[in-house]
């Protein structure tokens, strides 16, 4: 019974996914006090690689990813980042060997949304657009 | 054994008995001092570690609370109190932590502006927490002290740490608080209540903790204000070497206490917010003391007893020597027994003394025996010497009335023969014959060839003579030649045969050393009672009667005539 149930869930899941990747859309959010209004896929991939930590008016930049074994990270990194999961990993590696802070890790869609609309300073990606006021939305990708 | 004991005996055993009391007694009362002092400060030292032990293990226990908090929060799921903990993430490891290290209190997630977020159970979200939250604000120490909890009223303490964004640790997004039941400090604390008892008291001077057996006592001003005594006299301490002591004699409900008031330690920040105050019950303290009395008072009367016993047997031992030499001088003087003796007592002064009386008494044995040596000896002397007297008296007797050349009777005793044979001649018919003899030519003897020969003839001649007469009769020398013969006969015709004898006899020469002697004899004869004259007259008419004969033409005999 119970294997049952776990199995239904994920194929609903799955679908889910596969639906929303169908259906929606990949969005770039960021907090209220961030002054810009639009991001270029270039300028996101500099953030998301931590090359770019800082906002124009020097306010840190607040990145979220996704948990690494999801889907819509995998979908965020091939289609906003182009490249492989492996080696953005072995990059934020790199990175935090470096000493460089890694993005901060939310496992849900709405977790994404509250720690956004929460910390100023905060950039994520999610699928579809979100029904918060107090979200920016920098980009759509169709 | 005599049990008639020397007052020399008496003084040692009294004075040895009374330094050995002495040196006892000074010896157990220093010793007991010391003892129980020792035994009493190694009793306080003891519950002193124990108290401090106490303190550390809670401090250790607290430690590691405010560590495990220091460390929880900075667990990167606390990021999401920026997301309000959406995904329970938070909730999640509270709970899984709560598990994990079997907390005896709670852990809460605050949000920076100091609302519940989530907790390690099911709790209302909109509960008022400003108490903690003001707490936070204004204080600089991680430690809350005993409160009761905002969320349920139980009595408490707290622990909190800021938690700060893991991409920002200078931007604090909420508070991590764990809390700790007061219970669980009480019932720690109330471990070791038989000896010791412990008292709490906060900064502020309220008794927070106390052990149950103590009356209530609220504020630490009133155990400040308690008349304390040291309990220790200074004069004693200084002289046995023990230390000031720390403590302070208090009594309360009429039982004494030792109160220590610790030191805030530097080792111990965490309970250092608390007065540590620790009591101690005098009477429990000195309980073991008296089973140490009890064991030395048994033990100094088994010395004691045991020190007596030997005290007796040596004062014994040096008076009875004495006392032994006392009764045999007495005995001696007794019985003059010199043969007793004192027995050997070894080397020392009384052994020698012993020894010098015995070789005392062998010398005076020894004179002794030859003083009855030389009694008996004289005794011996003597009678040989009265034996020598007696012999010599009866022959100084014998001298008297004998002539010393011829052992003939002389004179004298002749003259008591005659009165005697003339007193036999009354009683008996009989006849007493006087017959003086002189002899002729013994001058020219003497002359021609000596004394000494005319001594010799003398002697030979009275030999003779004697062969004449018989036992009752008496031959004597008067002198010179001339010889007086008694004679005892019943008629004169009795005379006959002895004159002619004797004439015979006289006549014949006596020859010796080559010589031949000869004399004659000139007889003189008077007959009793014919003669009726006393005895000088009978030897008077003898001897005019032997004058006659001389005249006559000698070696004749010649009766007195009228």
């Amino acid at each position: 019974m119970k294997n049952h149930t776990l199995l239904i869930l994920v194929i609903m899941s799955l679908l889910s996914d596969v639906a929303l990747a169908t259906g929606n859309s990949m969005v770039i959010i960021a907090n209220a006090s961030v002054t810009i209004n639009h991001l270029s896929l270039d300028e996101i991939k500099d953030i998301y690689l931590l090359h770019n930590r800082q906002w124009s008016d020097s306010s840190p930049i607040i990145v979220v990813n996704r948990p690494s074994n999801t889907q819509i990270r995998s979908r965020f990194e091939q289609q906003v980042l182009g490249i492989e999961t492996k080696k953005y990993a072995l990059h934020l590696e790199k990175m935090h060997y470096q000493g460089t802070t890694l993005p901060v890790i939310q496992e849900s869609t709405q977790a994404v949304i509250a720690f956004v609309k929460n910390v100023p300073g905060a950039i994520a990606y999610i699928e579809g657009l979100p029904n918060n006021s107090q979200i920016k939305v920098l980009m759509e990708l169709k | 054994m005599k049990t008639n004991f020397t007052s020399i005996f008496h003084r040692l055993l009294w004075s040895y008995s009374a330094i050995f009391l002495l040196l006892l007694s000074a010896v157990f009362t220093l010793l007991f001092f010391k003892l129980s002092t020792q035994q009493v400060h190694s009793n306080i030292a003891q519950l002193h570690q124990a108290t401090l032990s106490d303190r550390t293990q809670l401090e250790s226990e607290l430690f590691h609370t405010l560590t495990n908090v220091k460390a929880w929060a900075t667990l990167n799921s606390m990021d999401d109190l920026l997301s309000d903990d959406i995904d329970q993430r938070i909730t999640e490891r509270l709970e899984q932590v709560k598990q994990q290290y079997q907390l005896k209190g709670h852990l809460y997630a605050l949000s920076s502006k100091g609302t519940l977020v989530t907790a390690d159970y099911p709790i209302e979200k909109t509960l008022d927490l400003s108490v903690w939250f003001t707490q936070m604000q204004t204080s600089n120490s991680p430690f809350i002290d005993k409160y009761s909890s905002p969320i349920d009223g139980s009595t408490i303490i707290a622990f909190w740490q800021p938690i700060t964004a893991s991409f920002n640790n200078q931007q604090i997004i909420g508070y991590l608080i764990i809390t700790y039941p007061w219970q669980a400090v009480t019932s720690f604390l109330a471990g070791n209540t038989i000896l010791r008892h412990l008292m709490l008291f906060n900064q502020a001077g309220i008794a927070v903790h106390q052990d149950e057996h103590l009356p209530l006592i609220n504020n630490i001003a009133v155990v400040n204000a308690m008349q304390k005594e040291s309990w220790y006299c200074n004069f004693l301490s200084r002289y046995l070497g023990v230390e000031e002591d720390l403590h302070y004699e208090v009594t309360i409900d009429q039982k004494i206490f030792f109160v220590e008031i610790l030191e805030k330690n530097p080792d111990t920040p965490l309970t250092n917010a608390w007065q540590w105050v620790s009591l101690i019950e005098k009477q429990q303290i000195y309980a073991p003391i008296k089973d140490i009395v009890i064991d030395i008072l048994q033990l100094a009367g088994v010395i004691v007893c045991l020190a007596f016993f030997i005290i007796y047997i040596i004062s014994q031992r040096l008076s009875k020597p004495i006392q032994t030499l006392t009764e045999i001088a007495a005995d001696i003087a007794n019985t003059l027994d010199l043969s007793k003796r004192m027995p050997n007592y070894g080397h020392d002064e009384i052994g020698k003394l012993a020894a010098s009386f015995n070789e005392m008494c062998n010398t005076l044995e020894k004179m002794w025996q030859e003083k009855k040596q030389i009694n008996t000896d004289l005794q011996t002397l003597n009678e040989q010497l009265e034996q020598k007297v007696a012999e010599r008296t009866q022959h100084l007797a014998w001298q008297a009335n004998h002539d010393m050349l011829t052992g003939l009777p002389n004179r004298a005793l002749l003259e008591e023969r005659l009165t005697l044979a003339i007193a036999r001649s009354h009683r008996t018919p009989s006849m007493l014959a006087v017959l003086f003899i002189d002899l002729d030519g013994f001058k020219a003897v003497n002359d021609n060839y000596g004394h000494d020969m005319g001594d010799y003839l003398l002697v030979d001649i009275a030999k003779r003579l004697l062969t004449c007469v018989r036992e009752h009769e008496t031959v004597a020398r008067l002198g010179g030649d001339e010889f007086v013969i008694l004679l005892e006969l019943q008629k004169v015709e009795e005379l006959d045969a002895p004159l002619e004898r004797l004439c015979a006899l006289v006549n014949e020469p006596i020859v010796t050393d080559g010589k031949i002697l000869k004399v004659s004899p000139s007889i003189g004869i008077t007959i009793y009672p014919l003669d009726p004259s006393d005895g000088d007259g009978l030897i008077r008419h003898a001897d005019q009667a032997m004058y006659q004969a001389k005249q006559k033409g000698r070696n004749q005999s010649q009766f007195f005539k009228t």
